[in-house]
């Protein structure tokens, strides 16, 4: 067989009764251009330019790997020039796009492969245009995809296609140029890289994203309440960050477990770091300190933020049973004196 | 012109005297603005001279006391300086009485209170660590 009695109108066998079309024993399917549009606009809106475009390439990849293998199955060629030249003959009767070529050298046994073509009416350069106008790089990567599936089958080893010209970037004609994988140097890195990045989910990095956030808020709820003992019978408890009830209640147990084993007689809880509160936190620290109280510790609050002296006052917080002060240097100064004082007495 | 109450810093003192007619608009913003001070200031002490007040209603007598009990949130406190014999009584006939707030004769009577107790607290401060020295120097 040769190229130029390659019918596709003939080689497609509709089944209506069956509900199928089929080349070969392999089912086709008929799309409306419009509806393949939504699709690429879906995938680019919630994909990204560069998943979105790694997943056209593959699906053009597999349409053009598997029509070769289809093709040179089930028909005799009578050169190897015809078993080639029915990629780009086939590309134009599925209506993708129509296929000139300029030239093309190739020798099997060698696996040296080099075409150049034209490509005209690109299905993709049409739909991308009509849904995204005229961008800066070439936009048909299933087109792309179908010329590397198609010579890679043909040549027996990787080859990549790429597009020099293209309708999408404001070109008159879309123009292509297939080479070996190995004899592109870096300007075909953005097709290569399409071709490679099979592995590359997005659910999987959401969920490698989301478990990265889980090991850091487990992390943090270990590294943010650490009591430390500055003075003999003086613990200080500085709080950073968010604090919302899940955090005030460790922060609760941390410290009375902290004064029952160091029977410290001083606390000072440090909020320097803390911006806001809510007011049921507020009102949460607040009984912090009474417990704390309960166990017999004199607890004092230091370096309350503007913002949550008034959130306290506002809910009419009863203050009167807490020692607030300045700072943290105020508070450790309070303490001593009241030490002293204690000793004194004693 | 919208016109705002000065806050002023005077050594370890805030000092904050009110000659204009109070609005609730008024009170609100110098509540922002104290809290805001009090915590950017270095200071202990907050003086409040109503002087020049002949009227206080209970929303901005509440509203003085709030803004007493932010200061002391963050370590500072507040003495209310001459308040009008007048508006006192008015005040206590109302039943808001300025219970929880310190208050003076006038500004010099406030600040002398103020300063005979920072006084006291660092003489109090000195001989503590009069005598931590003295332990460490024991260890």
């Amino acid at each position: 067989m040769k190229v130029s009695d390659l019918n596709l109108g003939e080689m497609l066998s509709f089944k209506p009764d069956e509900g199928r079309v089929l080349l070969g024993g392999d089912r086709m399917l008929i799309f409306r251009q419009d509806s393949l549009g939504v699709l690429r606009r879906l995938l680019y809106d919630q994909l990204g330019d560069r998943l979105s475009r790694s997943i056209l390439t593959h699906f053009g990849h597999q349409c053009g790997s598997g029509d070769y293998a289809t093709l040179s199955a089930n028909y005799e060629w009578e050169s190897e020039l015809d078993e080639m030249g029915a990629g780009p003959a086939l590309h134009t009767w599925e209506g993708l796009v129509h296929v000139e070529p300029i030239s093309l050298e190739f020798d099997r046994k060698a696996g040296s492969f080099h075409m150049k073509g034209i490509w005209r009416n690109s299905y993709e350069a049409e739909i991308h245009r009509e849904l995204f106008g005229v961008g800066e790089a070439p936009v048909c990567h299933t087109l792309t995809g179908y010329a590397s599936g198609w010579c890679s089958g043909f040549i027996g080893r990787r080859v990549i296609a790429i597009e020099t010209k293209c309708v999408g970037k404001g070109d008159e004609h879309c123009e292509f140029e297939v080479r070996p994988a190995e004899d592109w140097s870096d300007e075909a890195d953005a097709w290569r890289e399409a071709l490679d990045t099979t592995d590359y989910s997005l659910s999987r990095e959401l969920e490698a994203k989301l478990a990265v956030i889980q090991e850091q808020e487990l992390a943090i709820s270990e590294l943010n309440t650490p009591v430390m003992e500055i003075w003999d019978d003086v613990l200080v408890l500085p709080i950073v960050g968010v604090v919302d009830t899940r955090r005030s209640m460790e922060i609760m147990n941390n410290l009375l477990l902290s004064i029952e084993q160091t029977q410290a007689r001083c606390v000072i809880i440090d909020v320097t770091g803390v911006e806001v509160v809510d007011t049921k936190t507020a009102d949460y620290l607040l009984k912090v300190m009474r417990a704390a109280n309960l166990l017999g510790s004199r607890c004092v609050l230091t370096g309350l933020s503007s913002a949550i002296a008034q959130t306290l006052v506002e809910i009419g917080a009863d203050l009167s049973e807490v020692r607030t002060l300045r700072n943290i240097k105020e508070g450790l100064k309070d303490c001593l004196k009241f030490l002293r004082a204690q000793t004194r007495a004693g | 012109m919208r016109r705002t109450i000065p806050i002023i810093k005077l050594r370890q003192n805030l000092i904050v005297s009110i000659q204009i007619e109070m609005t609730d608009r008024l009170v609100g913003e110098l509540k922002e603005n104290i809290a805001y001070e009090v915590r950017a200031q270095e200071v202990s002490g907050l003086v409040i001279e109503v002087s020049a007040v002949d009227f206080l209603d209970s929303y901005i007598a509440r509203s003085i006391q709030q803004i007493a009990k932010i200061a002391s949130c963050m370590g500072v406190e507040t003495i209310l300086a001459g308040l009008d014999p007048s508006v006192a009584i008015t005040l206590v006939e109302m039943g808001a009485d300025m219970l929880g707030v310190q208050t003076a004769l006038d500004l010099e009577d406030a600040l002398d209170l103020l300063e005979e107790r920072q006084a006291a607290s660092k003489a109090e401060e000195e001989l503590v660590l009069a005598e931590i020295y003295a332990q460490l120097e024991e260890t």
